[in-house]
């Protein structure tokens, strides 16, 4: 009975967007036409995080590809830097007035905008969508809250590890495939006489998330039923091996504490560290400045960890934030992102991943070496567990703490409580 | 402008005709100037701004304090919880750690930058300086950069591979290899000091500068008649002349040193671990990386009462507020 | 005569110490200069490197390939010259707005006594002592409901009030040192309070209100935080916004922020070269008597 209630609701209430949708065309366009069912025409906005010329250029041409498509629509775009994104989100959500149409959502994120009432719910829409068979279930994982949909992925940013192919092959040592060869080829590869160090590892800003995936790689959960449930045992484990990079082998450089994706790329572009976690965000600028012909440096998945292979993949999701204006403009807004032409359009100007299955195919894609990494990636790729509260615990608990660790002033296994107890205020939400 | 002196000032009676006839609000503010609220009248624009631009957030932010509130958990709704969260607070030890920083990063900023600050207002103050002009504009150059471009040029002077301090001291023989200056728990702090030195320290220049070119030569002369040094003229006379402006400026500095992470965020964001970790950091962190606004308006509201206390005490001892 | 003996001895001592002084006067500024300007000269010769060779192995300390690209870049980005001409007008409203309130205020600090005086300075300063993080909400609000969201006006009248404690300590030293006679001898002539203030004590203490507008002007020009968070389009960003963006997740590009470094205090030195004269006398009247 509930059930179909609640389907007759949202059918009547889809009548009614259609219908001022209809009321909106006619007003727009003096000579109505055939108009279609649901008209694609007004301003909406959209928010981002692009910064880099790449980056604007790929959304400049992006738009402009939309309102060729769809005439009766403009698109007005506003970038927000990513560091103070929530902040502003937060303003506008809260302070009533301000809102975008449409937004870019960083998957890790989503619990978080759900949370304060951000984002609208997609679901049945993307229910309709003929392209969703081009993307599989789990690229939608971290945008579903409760069974509810509130993004549809346009890029992917998916883990990797960089390695230079020219000085292992020197060594005659194999790309590492778990934990323990990467350890043995990070101890290898450092020479402080040479100011060569085996592992660029991101101890700065950052560098949350890489810590926390090496703990899930270790057997750890970190939520259960909506609890914590991180297991300090595993935990210690994992903060041991990690740190001990730094503070046992010293195969890392010296500055770990303070290097962010800033320092850890100029290592590896100056030569001085031989192995680098990121994603493939920052292939473009790796392969500036060490060459695309994969002789100097090469791209492999993750090493195994002693329970887990975490290789984890990210969408960049966009979202609507307000329906009320023009919801099919900003709906053709986001399905124009997720479009395979759009997708490798994007990536032939920046290197992101499309996340549309079918762009995959493209021999644009299929002849760089690099690219096809990325997808062999893809296929394997896990997804982090997304909760309400995590960006939270990782920026102001597990950094600290890591960083602690690094210095030697926390033990692996106080580091372990400290991180388990602060996951719990993060769920409760009462984080300070 | 003011048509305040035409005849109907001189004679009572004729503004008040002059008003009936005509009216004109300048007459009116004239006559107003004369009556004893002129001050309040004075001080009632800016007040109003700064009545209600302040009252609100701050009675806001003490009200929040006591609540528990999530911006991210609407579903859990508000919930008075007393003074639990100041408790929680002062239970912490991170947050002892986090005050002793703060106090460190006020203490040590305000006072380098003061006494750098005096010393180049002395050596410029000196009449027998040629090219002080120039000097003047120069020195005030690293206080008008905007603090984004001064942070990260900062990060690439003292960068551990690309810094060219490093180069320098390694050239020199101070150092035997490139330092990485902000992931040290010992470095970091006095590293991010010395960057606020320099980009604080024209602002006490500025002011302690024009200080002393007020302060009248004969009393110079009359020190130098009575074999006074240099030092006993600078105790005797220079310092107590310029405590007014030593005053203002230490406030504005030290109130501006401890409501503005902006240089830490972008060069140490407060690592490595808590070594340069301060309040403001620490509220921002918690309004807006966690969206726990309680327990960020409770860091808020001791971070008002400290600088409430010290201010008044500061106030109490130089004497400023006196009635003069 | 062994007593002017002496006193020539001491002149001469009183010569060489005087020398000794100087000398380290002129060390001390040559020690700042260099300090002061160190970061700015690699500032500048960064924003003329091509990004290769900044980050590089090989430190450049002349650049071996001068280039413009960085200013170029940022100058085509667009939205520039708009945000620029927004922070140029933002800063001048926000300093005369603070400079005709402010003046009212110091004034009457100064020139009044009446109970509550000092607590009347502390509540002003409580403004900048309570942690902007928590005002972002309300003023965002505040500013909604008065249609001054997303307008240049309503990003002036946040730094006019953030900037009244500054104005009020400063002015109000200045407005003390105009000897309180000379406006006594203007009523005598005619003028009202107000007549006099305008006519007398704005007049005199000039270079000193100069002084004051130039603190705040550098303060509006560089904010960033409010000028972020109360904007919400491209057409009502100032400056420092622009400089921020630069900025990236994935990038720092070095050249470029030189480069905006570089730009943005072009206009403020300018700005001093003209206010200099007027500055140093002001400073030299006001700052002081607190």
């Amino acid at each position: 009975m509930k059930k179909m209630t609640i389907t007759r609701r949202q059918f009547l209430k889809g009548t009614a967007v259609t219908g001022a949708g209809l009321a909106m065309a006619a007003c727009a366009t003096p000579a109505p036409t055939a108009a279609p069912a649901k008209k694609v025409s007004g301003n909406i906005t959209y928010w981002h995080h692009y910064t880099s010329e790449s980056e604007m250029a790929g959304l400049k041409e992006g738009a402009e590809m939309y309102m060729k498509k769809y005439t009766e629509a403009k698109v007005e775009s506003l970038t927000v830097p990513n560091a103070d994104f929530m902040a502003k989100f937060t303003l506008a959500v809260q302070g009533g007035s301000g809102k975008p149409d449409t937004t870019m959502i960083s998957a890790d994120r989503v619990p978080d905008m759900v949370g304060m009432g951000g984002l609208q719910d997609l679901t049945e829409r993307i229910k309709a969508w003929p392209d969703k068979k081009n993307f599989p279930d789990k690229y939608f994982n971290a945008a579903t809250i409760n069974g509810k949909i509130y993004g549809i992925p346009s890029f992917m940013f998916v883990d990797w590890m960089y390695y230079r192919k020219d000085w292992f092959d020197e060594k005659g040592l194999k790309p590492p495939t778990t934990f323990d060869e990467m350890f043995d080829a990070a101890v290898k590869m450092t020479d402080p006489a040479k100011g060569r160090f085996g592992f660029g590892m991101r101890g700065g800003a950052g560098g949350q998330g890489l810590v926390v995936q090496v703990i899930r790689a270790f057997g750890s959960p970190l939520v259960q039923d909506g609890k914590a449930a991180l297991d300090v045992a595993k935990t210690t484990e994992a903060l041991k091996w990690y740190s001990e990079l730094h503070t046992k082998a010293k195969a890392v450089p010296p500055s770990v504490t303070n290097d962010s994706f800033r320092q850890i790329m100029e290592g590896f572009q100056t030569e001085k560290t031989a192995m680098l976690w990121h994603h493939t965000g920052s292939l473009a600028d790796v392969m500036g400045f060490l060459g695309k012909d994969g002789k100097k440096f090469m791209s492999i998945p993750r090493p195994k960890g002693p329970a887990a292979l975490i290789n984890d993949i990210s969408p960049s999701y966009n979202g609507i934030v307000d329906d009320k204006k023009n919801p099919e403009a900003a709906w053709a807004w986001l399905t124009h992102w997720a479009d395979k032409d759009t997708g490798i359009m994007l990536m032939e100007k920046t290197g992101y991943v499309p996340s549309n299955q079918e762009a995959a195919k493209d021999e644009r894609i299929t002849k760089n070496p690099y690219y096809t990494a990325a997808f062999k990636a893809l296929e394997i790729g896990t997804t982090a567990p997304q909760f309400a509260g995590q960006p939270a615990w990782q920026s102001s608990v597990v950094l600290p703490t890591f960083q602690r660790i690094l210095l030697g002033e926390v033990t692996p296994a106080a580091g372990a409580a400290t991180l388990a107890k602060g996951l719990e205020d993060a769920i409760a939400g009462k984080l300070k | 402008m003011n048509p305040s002196s035409s005849p109907s000032v001189n004679n009572p009676s004729d503004a008040i005709k002059h008003q009936v006839k005509r009216f004109n609000p300048f007459d009116l503010l004239g006559k107003l100037s004369e009556s004893r609220y002129w001050a309040y009248v004075l001080l009632a624009p800016s007040l109003l701004l700064v009545l209600a631009v302040i009252v609100y957030p701050v009675g806001y932010g003490i009200f929040l304090s006591f609540q528990q509130f999530n911006l991210m958990r609407a579903a859990l709704g508000m919930k008075f919880v007393g003074l639990e969260q100041y408790i929680e607070l002062f239970q912490e030890e991170d947050f002892y750690i986090i005050i002793k920083n703060t106090f460190t990063w006020v203490v040590f900023g305000a006072c380098s930058q003061f006494l750098v600050g005096l010393i180049t207002a002395l050596a410029l103050n000196r009449k027998s300086i040629r090219g002080g002009a120039v000097a003047r504009v120069l020195l005030l150059l690293p206080w008008i950069i905007p603090s984004v471009v001064a942070g990260h040029m900062w990060a690439l002077l003292l960068d551990s591979r690309l810094g060219v301090i490093n180069d320098i001291l390694v050239w020199l023989g101070v150092l035997d290899s490139y330092q990485a200056w902000f992931a040290s728990a010992k470095t970091a702090m006095p590293a991010v000091l010395l960057v606020d030195l320099w980009r604080g320290f024209p602002f006490f220049t500025l002011l302690l500068y024009a200080g002393m070119q007020s302060i009248p030569d004969e009393l110079y002369e009359a020190a130098e008649v009575d074999g006074a040094t240099g030092w006993q003229k600078f105790i005797a006379i220079t310092l107590p002349m310029l405590t007014p402006v030593i005053v203002a400026a230490g406030i504005l500095r030290g109130i501006a040193l401890v409501n503005s992470p902006d240089l830490m965020i972008v060069l140490t964001n407060g690592g490595p671990g808590l070594a340069t970790f301060t309040l403001s950091l620490y509220a921002f962190q918690i309004a807006y990386d966690n969206f726990n606004f309680g327990a960020a308006a409770a860091v808020s509201v001791i971070m008002l009462m400290i600088l409430m206390v010290f201010t008044m005490l500061y106030f109490k001892f130089s004497g400023v507020t006196k009635n003069t | 005569m062994q007593f002017s003996g002496s006193l020539s001895r001491m002149r001469e001592s009183q010569k060489a110490m005087r020398r000794f002084y100087d000398a380290i006067a002129y060390a001390v500024i040559a020690f700042m200069l260099v300090f002061a300007l160190f970061p700015l000269v690699w500032t500048a010769m960064t924003s003329i490197k091509p990004e290769k060779d900044i980050v590089t192995n090989e430190l450049q300390y002349i650049p071996r390939n001068p280039t413009f690209e960085h200013y170029v870049t940022l100058w085509n980005r667009s939205g520039v010259t708009t945000m620029f001409r927004n922070s140029a007008f933002t800063t001048s409203l926000t300093v005369a707005l603070v400079i005709l309130v402010g003046t009212f205020a110091a004034y009457s600090i100064s020139r009044y006594r009446f109970r509550g005086r000092g607590a009347i300075l502390l509540f002003y300063l409580t403004i900048r002592m309570f942690p902007s993080v928590l005002m972002l909400l309300p003023l965002y609000i505040m500013l909604r409901s008065l249609g001054l969201l997303d307008t240049l006006w309503g990003l002036a009248l946040t730094y006019t009030t953030f900037s009244m404690p500054v104005s009020l300590l400063m002015l109000k030293g200045f407005f003390d040192a105009v000897p309180a006679d000379l406006e006594d001898a203007a009523r005598i002539d005619g003028c009202t309070r107000l007549g006099a203030l305008f006519r007398v004590v704005m007049p005199l203490a000039r270079s000193g209100i100069a002084a004051t507008a130039v603190l705040i002007a550098v303060g509006a020009w560089n904010e960033f935080l409010f000028a972020l968070m109360l904007t919400n389009s491209e057409g009502s960003r100032t400056w420092p916004v622009v400089l921020q963006l630069m900025v990236g997740e994935f990038q720092l590009p070095w050249g470029l922020i030189a480069a905006g470094g570089m730009i943005s205090i072009l206009p403020i030195i300018i700005f001093f070269a003209f206010a200099q004269k007027a500055l140093v006398r002001g400073l030299m009247v006001g700052a002081v008597k607190g």
